[in-house]
């Protein structure tokens, strides 16, 4: 038998009398039903939201159809988002933060499909949904998880701080979450990654979260998502807190924390 | 389960409300769920993760003012040695000395490999001795 320290003998039986006080006269399954009620509630409203947000997008998309090219002969694309009036779990838009507006058929805000480090097994450009292919920017490259060819619906927040942003699609997407500052360093950028690594996280389907590898970013795009509140996009659930952003695939348990302090894969 | 998130959290209440979330969860997604005792243990520990940052300031101030002087590992004192170990740690220590799980176990809740199960427990010992040793 192993010997054991006084310590590791003794901890069973104190961490047993710590928590046998503890009963369970607060949690009841009317309780749990409640708060999958209000979960379903919520997200009945996104669903809500989004819709009419799909809309706009679909506007916006016609509009930068028929505006004209820029100088530099690219056209301006633009991504879906959400707002929700002030109260809902996404504040409204505040128009003042430049950054914080969700992307405008006026607004040159570009961004290409996130791709995902290390390194890449198959090359694919990706064409955002309702919009002209952007055919002078470089092909993306790809890395498990694979991206969807065609996602069907974006959502993306920022965090109230500014410091990160976040783009979640579905179905079968990722959920990718860029910050600007960060205390911490990322890990060696892969022999195979082409364009900048490490400043975010994404998030698949399937495995642990990666860091990024992409030329563009997610940040300046979206909704303000105020501390305490969620927000769900297929499997996904990200989490707004003050100490960071938790984004968690529910199908799988995997997920990523990202803040300027830290960052978890889990 | 609400046993275990009062030991990560020190809270009945956050514990009852980690817990009540990751059943709500669990629910939703009975269906896909392959092994739903696992996957509900690793919603309340990262439940209890996050709900251990967001009061991770308090609880240092509180952990420093009741830390005790010259006691051994009373159960009244576990609480706080518990409190002032990093999130992780702590949860290491709570999933194999409270729930007995094994290494491989702990590892696939907390998403880590075994070995980086076997260093968590043996830092987070190693610092609930030097809170008896005080």
């Amino acid at each position: 038998m192993t010997e054991l320290t006084e310590i590791e003998e003794r901890l069973p039986g104190q961490l047993k009398r710590l928590s046998e006080p503890i009963g369970l006269g607060g949690l009841s399954r009317s309780g749990i039903e409640r708060r999958v009620a209000e979960r379903a509630r919520q997200r009945r409203t996104r669903a809500r939201l989004s819709c009419g947000a799909f809309a706009m997008v679909l506007l916006a998309a016609v509009g930068a159809v028929a505006l004209p090219r820029g100088d530099d002969g690219r056209r301006v694309v633009t991504r879906g988002g959400t707002i929700a009036p002030a109260g809902e779990g996404i504040p409204a838009v505040d128009s003042t933060r430049p950054e914080a507006t969700v992307a405008s058929a006026v607004e040159p805000t570009t961004t290409v499909a996130s791709v995902i480090a290390p390194a890449p097994s198959t090359t694919q450009t990706v064409a955002p949904t309702g919009t002209t292919p952007v055919s002078t920017r470089p092909p993306v490259t790809t890395a498990t998880p694979p991206l969807p060819p065609k996602p069907t619906h974006f959502v993306q927040f920022t965090m109230p701080s500014g410091n990160i942003g976040c783009s979640m699609s579905s179905p079968n997407g990722v959920v990718r979450c860029d910050i600007r500052q960060r205390d911490w360093a990322p890990p060696a950028k892969p022999a195979d990654c082409m364009y900048d690594f490490g400043q975010g996280l994404v998030l698949g389907g399937g495995g642990t979260a990666v860091f990024v590898c992409a030329g563009d970013t997610v940040r300046g795009v979206g909704a303000v998502l105020a501390y305490g509140s969620t927000i769900r996009e297929g499997p996904f659930e990200c989490r707004s807190e003050e100490v960071g952003v938790e984004c968690t695939n529910l199908d799988t348990g995997h997920g990523f924390l990202l803040s300027a302090a830290e960052y978890r894969l889990f | 389960m609400v046993r275990l998130a009062f030991l990560m959290l020190g809270s009945k209440q956050q514990a009852e409300e980690v817990v009540q979330d990751a059943f709500a969860k669990l629910l939703e997604r009975w269906d896909k769920v392959e092994k739903p005792a696992a996957y509900l243990r690793s919603c309340v520990v990262n439940g209890c993760r996050t709900a251990h940052r967001r009061h991770i300031l308090e609880r240092r101030v509180a952990a420093r003012e009741t830390a005790p002087a010259h006691r051994g590992l009373e159960a009244d004192h576990l609480q706080d040695a518990l409190a002032a170990l990093p999130s992780k740690r702590r949860a290491a220590i709570i999933l194999r000395y409270y729930d007995d799980l094994s290494e491989a176990e702990i590892a696939d809740v907390l998403g880590v490999r075994p070995g980086t199960v076997k260093s968590l427990v043996s830092r987070g010992l190693a610092q609930l001795r030097e809170v008896v040793e005080q």
